[in-house]
């Protein structure tokens, strides 16, 4: 657990200190049999059936739920009094990451679990949560959220669905298309966004037996075959007033805040997914030969798995770090108070940066991962018979919904400079103070044969880098600078790359300690080979952003500056990533 | 019908395991509740359910022992006995079996389920053993167990030519074969209101058993198994081949 209690984005301004990330190596008894029951399920009940859930065979699927129901996988989020378990999140993100191998299935899990039930669980009144809660929580219905539509995606709140009171005012009526939506198919219950009057944008809790409530047909999509997206077509369907969800006009509160926990979640699902991607790629690296021999003999080959882990245990430590942030927060709040959720929600907002971190930094990581998983497979990544494609085709849609991944990075930089601006977080003081050393010579000494030092080291340079360039562009740009978008998006860069890098390299301080002498060995390579990684991601995105900003001597000033504090000296980089590869090869995982 | 279960925590087989100058390496391994014993509890739990039962699960061994005890809680057990002392991180069946027997009289069981062995040792002694000393009956091997009464099962076992159904009077031990059941994932909230049961912690020494001089056996070394020689491909002129082939299978492999 952690000493202290961290607070949004101050990992920018703020050295962490190893007592204050959680790490994986801290899960409970608990937690640990939770993920063997999730895994389990998977192993023995889903992945066998693969082949019919890609074919829609929704009866299965909803069988599968039942299942889920009965484990009581359903009911991490849910409060004790409906049903739930009400657990932390860290086991939350530990049963979406077991889940995640399930493929198509994780995504209908996922969103029952998240978009589908949370808005109720968060803004629902005790009459709606008694109607329909434990109904989600036992898996007899699944839930589906309708925000999109036609005309608007990332623009949520151009949304053209309309409410109107009826003449009884019994009922509002809604009429709309929403789109791509997913468990659309079989789902029974639908929190709809609609604009009341064409004005007031308001969440509705939508019973697909309602009348003038229909389906249309299944999308046709690239991967994820097995989950059901289709619209939901809404023709003066009569809502009862009672299932107007949290309040009138106040729908992008819900809609914002539910896709916080979303984007933090799908950093857990991904990392299953890549952590059962790495698992394939060995196998099959292990049975293929060529020249006489497995290719994961191949230094070619090794490199791409020393790569993958490195990615992996980022993305790992980077989302249980956040969860455990999370806990402790809500750890402070008083349940029994009536604004629980408000106060939850707040939490939540404070660390947006952070989720919409864990969203692009761990969607991107799976990305690399899938991408060399086809590469190692050679011809047959290409053909469907393996897993390598199927992997890689399901992957893409992570970066494209729960917001756009260029959305995500305008919400990591607009979400700094906001809580800048708000005088939450001393960006400003800290940024002179960033300039000035830049103008003084480094004097600091590193001691490289202390574990992790120089990384720590660089973290601290990381962060300068950062501060300079906010410094600068807020210097020049002022209040225009949310208009310029590439340079939000380079930053933003930085950002991830920062909180990457900062969340395993604490993360692997802190395991260090109690590891035994080969796992020891372990941690320092991935770190070397994860950090040299995102460093050279990191150099670019902080030299585009430069030349973006300035020019000129302050220009050169800032590149100079950038190339002083990316300094890296990852002196067994090739045997760091021969351990890795090696040690997986032989264990035929993921390592940690 | 108080039901006693022994558990035994070990070493996952499913992972790569290494040797390291004639012991095993045990840097990095995983462990489990072995498989066998999933069997029992399941069987255990699956009887409470059925009929009015109480059930207690028993593991010997260090510490870690407990989480096996906790994974059967989450499964339905209702309680656990962890028999504690450093002597006995490798106990011989015996001794096992002298202590399970210990315990048995002291808390007065109806019934003792174990698996048919050990994942780990696959010694498949310590329920025989512990039927001779307590002097019960014994069946080995169950494929099925059915209550007739309070006093009386009806146990089918898996024998070597087809399976034998046998009734035997309680109190009484029985071994289980995988094939029994299949042993339920525990629940979430099972797992989480195991976190509530507390384990009742025993002394090897107040059960009469002299830890220290316990063992009749113990392991000297550890051999890895022998890794299978890569086959060999033969390619060209069949007669060629065949005549290659036949040379070989009498002068190297000496098995014609």
């Amino acid at each position: 657990m952690t000493e202290k209690i961290v607070k949004g984005g101050e990992f920018l301004v703020k050295e962490l200190n190893k007592k204050d990330i959680f790490i994986p190596e801290e899960f409970s008894v608990e937690q640990k049999q939770i993920a063997d029951t999730a895994r389990q399920l998977v192993e023995n009940e889903i992945s066998p059936n693969i082949e019919a859930i890609e074919g829609h065979d929704f009866e299965l699927v909803k069988k599968l739920f039942s299942m889920c129901g009965e484990l009581g996988l359903l009911a991490t989020d849910v409060p004790e009094e409906f049903g739930g378990l009400e657990l932390d999140k860290v086991t939350s993100m530990i049963v979406a990451e077991n889940i995640a191998p399930s493929g198509s299935f994780s995504v209908a899990f996922t969103a029952h679990t998240g978009i589908g039930t949370l808005p109720l669980v968060y803004y629902g009144t005790k009459a709606q949560k008694d109607q329909y809660l434990e109904k989600l929580v036992d898996g007899k219905w699944v839930a589906a959220y309708c925000l999109t539509e036609p005309n608007s995606g990332s623009d949520a709140l151009s949304a053209k669905a309309t409410a109107v009171l009826s003449e009884d005012k019994k009922y509002y009526i809604l009429n709309g298309t929403k789109q791509f939506i997913t468990n659309g198919g079989f789902a029974k219950l639908f929190t709809v966004f609609a604009k009341i009057d064409k004005e007031h944008f308001t969440a509705f809790l939508v019973d697909s037996d309602f009348e003038g409530v229909s389906l249309g047909p299944e999308e046709k999509k690239m991967g994820i075959k097995g989950s059901s997206t289709c619209s939901v077509i809404l023709e003066d369907a009569k809502v009862p007033i009672e299932n107007l969800l949290g309040e009138k006009g106040r729908g992008h509160k819900i809609a914002f805040n539910i896709l916080n926990i979303g984007r933090l979640k799908l950093g857990a699902s991904v990392t299953g997914a890549g952590k059962a991607a790495i698992g394939e790629s060995i196998k099959y690296a292990k049975d293929r030969k060529q020249f006489g021999t497995s290719i994961c003999n191949f230094g070619a080959i090794k490199e791409k798995f020393a790569n993958m882990v490195g990615d992996i245990f980022a993305s790992e430590s980077l989302v249980y770090r956040l969860a455990g942030d999370l806990d402790v927060n809500f750890d402070t709040l008083d349940k029994s108070s009536t604004d629980y959720y408000a106060d939850y929600e707040k939490v939540f907002e404070d660390f947006s940066v952070e989720c919409a971190i864990s969203k692009v930094f761990c969607s991107e990581a799976l990305s690399r991962v899938v991408d060399e998983g086809v590469q190692i497979y050679g011809g047959y990544g290409f053909i469907q018979e393996y897993p390598a494609e199927k992997h890689y085709r399901d992957e893409r849609i992570n970066r494209l919904f729960e917001g756009t991944n260029e959305i995500n990075r305008l919400v990591i930089t607009g979400g700094i400079l906001k809580k800048s601006l708000k005088g939450e977080l001393p960006l400003q003081a800290e940024a002179m103070k960033a300039f000035e050393g830049l103008m003084s010579p480094s004097l600091d000494e590193v001691d490289p044969s202390v574990p992790f030092e120089k990384e720590k080291y660089l973290i601290h340079n990381l962060k300068q880098i950062l501060l300079i360039l906010a410094g600068a562009a807020a210097q020049k740009f002022m209040d225009k600078l949310q208009h310029e978008q590439e340079i939000l998006i380079s930053a933003a860069d930085v950002i991830i790359l920062i909180y990457a890098i900062e969340s395993a390299v604490s993360r692997a301080e802190k395991a260090y300690e109690a590891a035994g002498d080969k796992k020891k060995q372990l941690l320092l390579a991935v770190v070397e080979v994860f950090t040299f990684n995102a460093l050279e991601s990191l150099s670019k995105a902080a030299k585009q952003a430069a030349f973006y900003i300035e020019e000129g001597d302050n220009l050169l000033m800032i590149l100079s500056g950038i190339r002083r504090y990316t300094k890296y000296a990852p002196v067994s980089l090739l045997n760091s990533k021969r351990l890795l590869a090696d040690s997986i090869i032989e264990s035929e995982a993921y390592l940690f | 019908m108080k039901i006693l279960v022994a558990i035994k925590h070990v070493i996952d087989v499913e992972l790569n395991i290494k040797v390291k100058d004639g012991q095993l390496d045990l840097e990095g391994l995983q462990y489990v509740m072995s498989a066998w014993d999933e069997n029992a509890v399941e069987e255990a739990v699956a009887l409470k359910e059925s009929h009015d039962a109480e059930t207690v699960v028993i593991s010997i061994g260090s510490d870690d022992a407990t989480v096996s005890i906790r994974k059967a809680f989450a499964m339905g057990i209702d309680a656990g006995i962890h028999v504690s002392d450093p002597n006995l991180r490798y106990p011989d069946s015996l001794t096992v079996a002298k202590i399970i027997n210990g315990v048995r009289q002291d808390k007065n069981f109806d019934l003792i389920l174990l698996g048919r062995q050990a994942q780990d040792t696959d010694n498949g002694l310590t329920a025989g053993l512990l039927a001779e000393i307590a002097d019960l009956p014994f069946v080995a091997n169950a494929t099925k167990i059915e209550v007739i009464d309070e006093k009386k099962l009806k146990v089918t076992r898996q024998a070597d030519i087809g399976k034998e159904v046998i009734e035997l009077s309680l109190p009484a031990v029985i071994s289980v074969n995988d094939s029994i059941n299949e042993p339920r994932l525990a629940s979430l909230k099972g797992i989480m209101q195991a976190k509530k049961k507390t384990i009742e912690t025993m002394d090897a020494g107040l059960l009469g058993i002299d830890s220290g001089e316990a063992s009749l056996v113990e392991v000297m070394e550890f051999l890895p198994p022998v890794a299978r020689a890569q086959g060999q491909k033969f390619d060209g002129d069949a007669q060629e081949i065949t005549e290659k082939v036949v040379g070989l299978l009498i002068n190297e492999a000496k098995v014609l």
